[in-house]
């Protein structure tokens, strides 16, 4: 056989071994691809705990139960949503008033001001903040980014911002971008109508292959706010667990693994 | 021609006037809390009662007890934010029984930073690593972001208090307009005061601050920075605090003026 039969030859037997190895989509026993195997241990769990509708679900009556379940549950974040400073008399700050019962330190982010109140979440720690600056979104916005030691030897960066007027999103957009380029995982909440507004903030700034944007999917698919997830290809949403705490207020326990 | 006069008279006093409406007024409350409440069984109810008598935009706080065996394991700093709605913030100046032990600062407005940095003198004087602790907030009015300051100098030597003050100037810098309050241990003429602190404001006079029941020392202070853009509404050394703590509470109403 010539040089040139011996070509033909191979490229026959490569063919072959293509289509061999080629899955068929029609076949029921071929098996996709398998998911990278879920590693627990790089995993951060964040919980918000929030009756999703916008308004402010921690009242007086509601203190105990939300600072036991924050004693009792295992979490590297906790988030009060809403949980707004009232500034008009008599003054009122629920965040620190659960902190107390929780024995842990809270720390506001604001996300917009009324005529009584600071509307905004709580960042719960155990120790007090030594060092710390809010990042400004708009004149009323801020973002927190924290270090969050998933277990020892792996700390990582993590952002909280929620957002309840459009042009925060406007405005929100380079920052995003910053936060997505540098692996930090970001979570908040937003109003469930300006959610096209956040696609488009981060679509006019990064490609698409870069970030992954997640809506969690809680039960109640009409609440006015939904929680948003936002991170680089480093990272991969995994789970979502929804708690009843008491009343109205529920904790969306979200997972995310910083992959290897 | 006389008109004109009149009008351009008249413009000027209502720019003037609108300016001063506008201009922010603060009012700060300081206080040494003796042991984070030992006079009062570690309680911050009788300071949370003492704080609203008086409505402050800031309290800064001295001898505050972070979740140590002799207060129950308290948040003093937090507990006492949730009793009076404000924000807080509090600064470790060093380990102290299972907790830790330093100031705080109490805010009417959202914390934007904080920043909390251990300062120390000569090893073989100092008697404790102390600390400066401030946060900046943005006035709600006027949009001005101001830094708020406060410390507890060590109780040891003008040489060691001196050399907190110099890096405190350091840290508290003058990116911001700030007010510094706190616990110098030191008296006026003492070189920390006189030179440590000269290129601040004096915002409280030398009336003694210590010991709160019949006071013959002062000790505590209010400075302002820049030096000269803030005008001294009210001034008050208050000894009706004896009852739970063993300084002096100092009160103060200023005004930041343009430059």
């Amino acid at each position: 056989m010539n040089i040139t039969g011996n070509y033909y030859l191979l490229l026959l037997l490569l063919a072959s071994l293509w289509s061999c190895s080629e899955n068929d989509p029609g076949d029921p026993t071929v098996q996709p691809d398998p998911e990278p195997v879920w590693d627990k241990s790089r995993t951060v769990k964040v919980s918000f705990l929030s009756d999703l509708s916008g308004n402010n679900p921690f009242i007086v009556s509601s203190y105990s139960s939300v600072a036991s379940f924050v004693k009792e549950e295992e979490s590297h974040l906790f988030i009060l949503d809403k949980a707004n400073v009232r500034h008009a008399a008599p003054r009122m700050n629920p965040g620190a008033k659960i902190a107390v019962s929780a024995a842990q330190v809270p720390l506001f982010v604001p996300t917009a001001t009324t005529v009584d109140s600071y509307i905004g979440s709580v960042l719960l720690s155990k120790k007090p903040l030594q060092q710390m600056e809010l990042t400004p979104v708009t004149d009323d916005c801020r973002l927190i980014q924290t270090r969050v030691e998933i277990r020892p030897g792996l700390s990582m960066n993590v952002a909280i911002a929620s957002f309840n007027q459009a042009e925060q999103l406007t405005d929100s957009s380079i920052l995003l971008k910053s936060m997505v380029e540098q692996s930090i995982l970001v979570a908040g909440t937003i109003r469930r109508d300006y959610l096209p507004q956040l696609r488009s903030a981060l679509s006019s700034g990064l490609q698409e292959s870069t970030y992954e944007l997640t809506v969690a999917d809680n039960s109640n698919s009409n609440s006015a706010y939904c929680i948003y997830i936002l991170c680089s290809k480093k990272w991969k949403y995994r789970n979502m667990t929804e708690i009843s705490v008491q009343g109205t207020i529920k904790c969306v326990l979200l997972e995310v693994e910083y992959l290897k | 021609m006389k008109y004109l006069r009149y009008i351009v008279l008249t413009a000027l006093f209502l720019i003037t006037f609108s300016y001063n409406s506008n201009a922010q007024k603060v009012k700060l409350l300081n206080m040494n809390v003796r042991m984070s409440g030992q006079m009062v069984g570690y309680s911050t109810t009788p300071f949370a009662n003492f704080i609203k008598e008086y409505d402050p935009d800031f309290v800064t706080l001295q001898e505050v007890d972070f979740m140590t065996t002799r207060n129950g394991h308290k948040d003093f700093t937090t507990e006492l934010a949730a009793e009076i709605g404000y924000f807080s913030a509090f600064g470790k100046a060093l380990d102290y029984q299972q907790g830790e032990y330093g100031v705080a600062i109490l805010s009417k407005y959202p914390i934007e930073k904080i920043s909390n940095n251990g300062i120390t003198g000569s090893i073989a004087d100092m008697k404790e690593p102390r600390t400066v602790l401030y946060i900046d907030v943005i006035e709600p009015v006027t949009r001005q972001r101001l830094r708020i300051a406060v410390t507890h100098l060590d109780h040891s030597t003008d040489g060691v208090r001196s050399s907190m003050v110099q890096q405190l100037n350091g840290i508290v810098g003058s990116s911001f307009p700030t007010l510094l309050a706190g616990d110098f241990n030191a008296k006026p003429t003492e070189s920390a005061i006189t030179t440590g602190m000269s290129s601040w404001q004096r915002i409280c006079n030398n009336l003694a601050t210590f010991p709160a029941t019949a006071p013959s020392s002062k000790i505590d202070y209010i400075f302002g920075k820049p030096s000269g853009r803030w005008s001294i509404k009210s001034f008050e050394v208050l000894t009706s605090v004896k009852e739970i703590t063993d300084h002096c509470a100092m009160l103060t109403e200023v005004q930041l003026n343009e430059m």
